[in-house]
């Protein structure tokens, strides 16, 4: 019965002991063995159980696909508020709850879901993020490196958001418009193709022009509309450009480009030197920060530059 | 005769009473003598010819974009070149994707286009490429 459901895995970490699952529970103690029923609907999981499984090495258990979103509504609920939690980790389990209904919408055609989700996920990491206790080197320990898209997005929105407060933005509507304008930046990419995106070699020329075009997709797409402000929208179209002036789309210099995109352009190049892409390996963050020194006056601002390598050094 | 000639010299006075500050860079001080057809190159997919079209024109902004208000005030503008899907022009600010212009062409045609693309060449000068929109492309 249980193989025909189609089932999510979900981190251990994100279920709180003796507290009211609306969803069952369920186990695959072998990788080559079906999943077996855990834990019914309703029926707590206790401390014990908790720590039985992770004795045995068990980090995940498995819902069923059509319950999800009433995972979801549990973690949100029940975990994200869970002040014991260190706002880290918090972030992660909320950035891996989130993961399926997100990239649902990043992979529909119709922006407003995308732009919907955006909205509601960036409020939520914005009052993590803002947390006092965030220190944004806990932040670097709990991303993931490999890379795909929504784990890139939810990355350049958390590094984002820390570093707009970190220059001293505080007001928490600019800020979670910021994480939200972070979540969309890349949205042109849905039109590159998936074979360019994770080619391992060179891009020819042509791919170079097809990928350089996702600025400006991205910002077609959601310039029409209402329910976004020019700082997110610049934060879409201007993110690949460059105080040098040799940036793209429009090859514009620092005055010109919006703060709101200078701040993506920093943590989006940090971001993508520090995951795994399929042509090279991870940067440590110490490389890639002396890289973004290196860079700072040709291809970002140095003041964020400055500012991003002081929050990314402070310790608790 | 002499009031299409009246009306003509009429047309280029507004034109030129227009306020420009395209600053055309020094390496271009041919700009308005080029005319004709552009030849086309090697991987040149463009699906109609286009042609150097070099003069003074006017624009303005009649659909602007609901994060970035602008005035409908008329600018001088460069035309640079034209095809039957759209029409280049030199402006000194930037224009930006899916905004929708007027432009009063120097014969004194009138053309609603919407901003393709548009790219920095030096300070006061951007090239922006545009389409023209479709109820005009039928006329």
């Amino acid at each position: 019965m249980a193989d025909k459901l189609q089932f999510v895995p979900v981190a251990l970490d994100s279920l709180r002991p003796n507290t009211a699952l609306e969803f069952d529970l369920y186990l695959r103690s072998d990788p080559r063995q079906p999943v077996v029923l855990f834990r019914e609907q309703n029926y707590p999981l206790e401390e014990r159980d908790v720590r039985s499984l992770s004795e045995s090495g068990i980090d995940s258990l498995y819902i069923s696909a059509q319950q999800a979103e009433s995972f979801e509504r549990y973690v949100r609920e029940t975990v994200i508020g869970d002040e014991t939690i260190p706002v880290s980790d918090r972030y992660k389990i909320l950035r891996d709850v989130s993961r399926a209904s997100f990239l649902g919408a990043f992979n529909s055609d119709c922006p407003d879901r995308m732009v919907e989700q955006a909205q509601s996920l960036a409020g939520e990491l914005v009052e993590l993020i803002c947390d006092d206790d965030l220190i944004v080197a806990d932040l670097f320990r709990v991303m993931q490196h490999d890379y795909c898209t929504y784990t890139h997005l939810t990355n350049v929105c958390a590094y984002g958001t820390a570093l707009a407060a970190a220059v001293g933005i505080a007001d928490r509507t600019a800020l979670a418009a910021i994480a939200a304008g972070a979540l969309l930046h890349d949205i042109g990419k849905r039109k590159v193709p998936q074979v360019i995106l994770n080619k391992p070699g060179t891009l020819t020329a042509e791919e170079t022009k097809i990928v350089r075009r996702h600025p400006q997709d991205g910002f077609d797409e959601l310039a029409r509309r209402g329910d976004l402000g020019w700082g997110q929208l610049m934060m879409v179209y201007q993110h690949h450009e460059r105080p040098d002036g040799r940036g793209y789309p429009v090859g514009i210099e620092l005055d010109e480009i919006h703060p709101w995109a200078q701040i993506c352009t920093v943590v989006d190049v940090f971001d993508a030197l520090t995951c795994h892409r399929p042509y090279r390996r991870p940067m440590p963050a110490r490389e890639a920060l002396a890289y973004l020194e290196r860079n700072a006056g040709r291809q970002f601002n140095p003041e964020l530059v400055q500012c991003w390598i002081e929050a990314m050094s402070r310790r608790s | 005769m002499l009031d299409r000639g009246h009306e003509s010299t009429q047309l280029a006075n507004w034109l030129a009473s227009r306020p420009c500050r395209v600053e055309l860079p020094e390496a271009w001080d041919d700009y308005f003598d080029r005319a004709g057809p552009i030849p086309s190159f090697p991987g040149d997919n463009r699906r109609f010819p286009r042609y150097y079209i070099r003069g003074r024109a006017a624009m303005a902004i009649i659909d602007a974009l609901p994060g970035k208000p602008r005035d409908e005030s008329w600018h001088g503008v460069y035309t640079k070149e034209i095809s039957r899907e759209g029409l280049r022009f030199l402006h000194s600010e930037q224009l930006f994707p899916r905004e929708k212009l007027q432009i009063i062409m120097p014969d004194g045609q009138t053309r609603i286009v919407e901003v393709a693309r548009c790219r920095r060449v030096q300070p006061a000068c951007y090239d922006v490429k545009t389409r023209f929109a479709p109820e005009a492309r039928t006329t």
